[in-house]
């Protein structure tokens, strides 16, 4: 495998994975996703990061739980592996590394006269 | 709950399934499905139908490509990988073929390019402007004993006629070019060439890109004058241009003032418009309607559809009828007739065009030779990639024996041809980018490399990349599949894989087409030595041309007494030029009918200073007084006027042009008064001492010795008597190489194609030599042990080659003669093809190929055979 280094992006659909425990795929992390950034996310890269995860090995995938609104399709259900979830907890480590090094800023207003 | 609101719809999911592969498709159709449905919760079914169908093209990712994951499996895939490695060692492992092979082609598809981009250019002219459909030229044509002669020029009064009479004509337009106009601003004062009165109309047909000014206005009131961007450079330097006043001094006209209304873009080159200044035709009212004269005046139309061009055409006898009645009669079958712009580049054909357009055979023959060297260098590659994959055998054995199946082959072999293609097209690109100025003096188009990356040029090189590769893989590809593992494997390397015909075949062919080139540079080479040797009738050297301007007879005389200056003569036309074209109707004695000649006003010092031969009678005397009467005319007038000779020809009577009556005085020898490529027209020279009009030109000749004294000497002396006019001057001997540059610029062209076909094509007789050889080791090894020489085995080797070599010189010849008598014929005064010419090309090209394959082989005979032999 070639980089296992973890985009923005991929952080939190990672982390997403993570939340939805048993019932993540393409449909629900996409959803959920929009719902907590409020941002509109479009399916086909959620797709594509999901796959990328995969293949770094943060998350494993089987096919299954075909539903009729689905049209009888089975989905790609993901679940966070081990090394997925080291590559968060690092990631929030180095997070919290540098907001431990972050001086108190005090931002005053200066309004122009 | 219609059926729309839960099915998306079917021909996008088909388009899903058309590029994903089979693992992808499940789980996004049933994620894309699930997220239509919640679409058309929110927004409802045209918005998530839309959607849906963006989707799916959002999924569109390589890794998700049917073809690489179904087809191939990830073994295959790998095996991409390795057999690019392969081929990049097969390369190097053979450097010196290698380059061959790349170089050869890359010279072959750069020329190619080139060649192409020229054609292109050259056949793209005025399709910028927006209604160029319905632009037309109207042109006149005569017929007569000279052949069918096209004029681009009309009478001054035939726009505003057109314009009246047809409906189908919408606008208009004149451009009406002055004549050699001297042009002052200030200190600063230029002749000009590209000055034009025209309509105000003018920017409706052509709008041309205005930098200041109003198109609409810029030329509606009299002494207005639009300029070009370089124009206002040149005179004005950073100064503001518009209001500023130019002095013009010229026909039509006489001295006029203009104020600059309009700053223009410089024109772009792909137009056979060529103006630098634009001044109203309303600032003076010459010849408004005067039909009877044909001035460089060039009638544009714009007509209301692209459709009335024909019935146009059609209603223009009836028009021409009506009011060039003369002409009518004087030649039934003269016309009047519309070409639209597009075609005037190449199709025009016509005298005295704004723009000399390009000739549509050299158009021709450049793709043809561009076709015949990329076809060279094709044929090169291919039978040198052939000839080199029959010693894979080995290898092919092993990769069989170890499991490679027949298309794994194939794709090896095609991908080596495709990776040498793909090294040959980049390094075609850096020959066109080295070559681009050399190409540029040679055709006058410029070459930008962005145009590589147009549509066109990009389809072009992969073509060639994808036809060279299947040409030059195919076969090998599928021969090498079919070789059987074990018998290759026991040591049986040798292959039936001659081709032997086919590749001699090909050799040959190159060498024809190098041969047919070959013998042309030496054709074009042979009639520009005639060009330049033949006796011109007149003395060329170190006669100097300045303009005669204000001139009077105390300055000719105070030039006269200059020592440095042996003759001085005035006239209104010069020898071996084309700066102006006086032709009028002479009537000789003994004759009913008139004929035209090229009349040239001058004064007796013209003759002496060209150093005219006088065949009988004498020249013409400027004191005497009965001489204003006297008429010198050339041997072909003699001839054209039925009088029977030189010497019975003193003394007849002759009317000139209707008005002057008077006798021959003298018959001078032929003389050039253009290109090689014309005849020799009938030429009557006569003094006028009342009239100053015709003064055009003072021809000096110069003594040898100190030049740029007597040089300086003449400015200095022309600028006191002449304050305001430019000051030009030429010598007649570079105006003679002027009018034969075209013929120079083709040498050249050809010389270097010739050179390119002949490196090409010996390089790959090289290779296919070296090649042979190779294989005809141990032959030559044991020739050797049973007492062959050298120089014998040298013999046998070459030998092979030179029936080749002599078949597709014999096959050259008529070919190369049939081509270059054509070009032959577009001189009025030309060489033959001699014999010699031909056997120097062939032996040109035998010896080239003798030494390439003689060397070669020489060094093969001269090894010691114990190497090769125990070659095993």
């Amino acid at each position: 495998m070639k980089g296992t280094h973890l985009g923005e992006f991929e952080e939190l659909v990672l982390l997403t994975v993570g939340v939805l425990e048993d019932d993540a795929y393409g449909v629900t992390v996409t959803e959920a996703m929009q719902e907590q950034t409020g941002r509109a996310i479009t399916i086909s890269t959620v797709h594509t990061a999901l796959y990328r995860l995969e293949k770094k090995g943060f998350v494993s995938s089987k096919l299954d739980g075909a539903t009729k609104a689905r049209g009888g399709r089975r989905k790609r259900l993901y679940t966070i592996t081990s090394a997925g979830h080291a590559a968060l907890v690092e990631s929030r480590g180095l997070r919290d590394k540098l907001w431990g090094q972050m001086p108190n800023y005090q931002f005053e207003f200066i309004g122009r006269l | 709950m219609n059926r729309k609101e839960i099915e998306p719809p079917a021909w996008a999911e088909r388009l899903l399934r058309l590029y994903c592969s089979e693992r992808f498709v499940e789980e996004i159709a049933g994620d894309l499905r699930e997220w239509y449905a919640l679409r058309v919760k929110r927004q409802g079914v045209f918005k998530a139908r839309l959607f849906y169908f963006i989707d799916v093209i959002r999924f569109f990712r390589t890794f998700r490509l049917r073809s690489l994951n179904s087809k191939f499996n990830n073994n295959n895939m790998g095996m991409i990988g390795n057999s690019l490695k392969v081929s990049v060692r097969s390369l190097r492992r053979r450097a010196g073929y290698s380059f061959i092979n790349i170089f050869g082609l890359s010279v072959g598809i750069s020329a190619a390019i080139l060649v192409s981009y020229y054609v292109k250019t050259e056949s793209g002219y005025d399709r910028f402007w927006p209604d160029h459909d319905r632009i037309y030229r109207v042109y006149s044509q005569r017929t007569g004993d000279f052949g069918i002669r096209k004029d681009a020029g009309g009478p001054v009064p035939m726009a505003k006629a057109m314009q009246n009479e047809f409906a189908s004509v919408e606008q208009a337009v004149r451009f009406w070019r002055a004549s050699r106009p001297a042009v002052s601003f200030g200190e600063k004062a230029f002749p000009e060439e590209k000055f034009y009165f025209t309509d105000a109309q003018v920017f409706d047909l052509f709008p041309v890109e205005f930098i200041a000014g109003n198109p609409a206005t810029a030329l509606t009131s009299p002494n207005s004058i639009a300029i070009t961007r370089a124009t206002a450079t040149k005179y004005f330097g950073s100064e503001e241009p518009l209001g500023k006043v130019l002095k013009y001094r010229a026909y039509p006209g006489g001295e006029l003032e203009f104020a600059v209304t309009a700053v223009l873009e410089d024109l772009p080159v792909q137009t056979h418009l060529d103006f630098e200044f634009l001044a109203s035709i309303n600032s003076h009212s010459v010849e408004s309607d005067n039909w009877g004269s044909f001035k460089p005046v060039f009638t544009y139309l714009k007509l209301t559809d692209q459709s009335q061009a024909l019935s146009l055409n059609g209603l223009l006898p009836a028009f021409a009828a009506r009011h060039l009645a003369d002409r009518v009669e004087e030649d039934p079958q003269f016309k009047l007739a519309i070409q639209n712009i597009k075609d005037l580049h190449l199709h025009a054909e016509s005298s005295r065009d704004m723009k000399p357009g390009a000739s549509v055979s050299n158009i021709y023959l450049f793709t043809s030779i561009g076709a015949l060297i990329l076809f060279v260098a094709i044929v090169n590659f291919v039978n040198l990639s052939t000839a080199l994959a029959s010693t894979r055998a080995k290898e092919v054995g092993v990769r069989k024996s170890v499991g490679s199946n027949r298309r794994q082959l194939v794709f090896q072999f095609i991908l080596e041809t495709g990776l040498t293609t793909f090294i040959a097209a980049i390094a075609a690109v850096i020959i066109i980018a080295l070559l681009s100025e050399p190409f540029y003096q040679l055709s006058g188009v410029k070459f930008a490399l962005s145009a590589l990356l147009s549509p066109f040029y990009l389809a072009l090189l992969c073509a060639l990349i994808v036809v060279m590769s299947l040409l030059a893989g195919v076969y090998p590809a599928i021969f090498l599949a079919s070789v059987k593992a074990p018998s290759v494997l026991r040591g049986n390397t040798k292959l039936n894989f001659s081709l032997g015909i086919i590749r001699k075949s090909m050799v040959g062919f190159q060498f024809l087409v190098s041969t047919v080139l070959i013998t042309g540079t030496f054709v074009i080479d042979h009639q520009l030595g005639f060009i330049y040797s033949k006796p011109i009738g007149i003395d060329k050297s170190q006669v100097l041309v300045i303009p005669y301007g204000k001139s009077d007879g105390a300055f000719l005389n105070k030039l006269r007494s200059h020592t440095g200056i042996s003759l001085v003569g005035v006239s209104q036309q010069l020898p071996v030029n084309d700066l102006n074209y006086d032709g009028r109707p002479v009537q000789p004695e003994g004759m009913n009918e008139t004929i035209d000649v090229q009349s040239c006003f001058a004064d007796q010092g013209f003759a002496e200073t060209y150093q005219m031969e006088f065949l009988s009678g004498r020249n013409l005397d400027n004191e005497r007084a009965s001489d204003e009467s006297a008429f010198v005319i050339n041997e072909t007038a003699v001839r054209d006027f039925g009088w029977n000779d030189v010497e019975t020809a003193i003394g007849k009577e002759m009317v000139w042009s209707n008005s002057k009556r008077g006798h021959v005085v003298g018959v001078v020898k032929d003389f050039h008064l253009n290109s090689l490529h014309d005849k020799i027209p009938p030429v009557v020279i006569h003094l006028n001492k009342k009239q100053n009009w015709w003064k055009e030109f003072i021809s000096i000749r110069l003594n040898s010795g100190n030049l740029t004294n007597s040089l300086s000497y003449i400015e200095r002396e022309w600028k006191s008597q002449n304050a305001g006019l430019p000051y030009e001057y030429f010598f007649i001997d570079d105006s003679f190489d002027a009018l034969h540059q075209a013929d120079s610029r083709f040498h050249t062209a050809i010389s270097y194609f010739s050179i390119l076909a002949i490196t090409i094509a010996g390089m790959g007789l090289f290779a296919l030599a070296s090649f042979t050889i190779a294989r005809r080791k141990k032959e030559i090894g044991i020739r050797k042990v049973l007492g062959a020489g050298s120089g014998k085995v040298a013999l046998s080797i070459t030998s092979e080659y030179s029936l080749l070599l002599i078949t597709s010189f014999l096959l050259s010849i008529p070919l190369s003669a049939w081509l270059m008598e054509s070009w032959l014929d577009s001189f009025a005064y030309r060489t033959s093809i001699e014999v010699s010419i031909i056997i120097k090309a062939g032996l040109a090209v035998g010896l080239i190929s003798l030494i390439t394959v003689g060397l070669r082989s020489l060094k093969a005979a001269s090894a010691n055979p114990v190497d090769s032999i125990r070659y095993e």
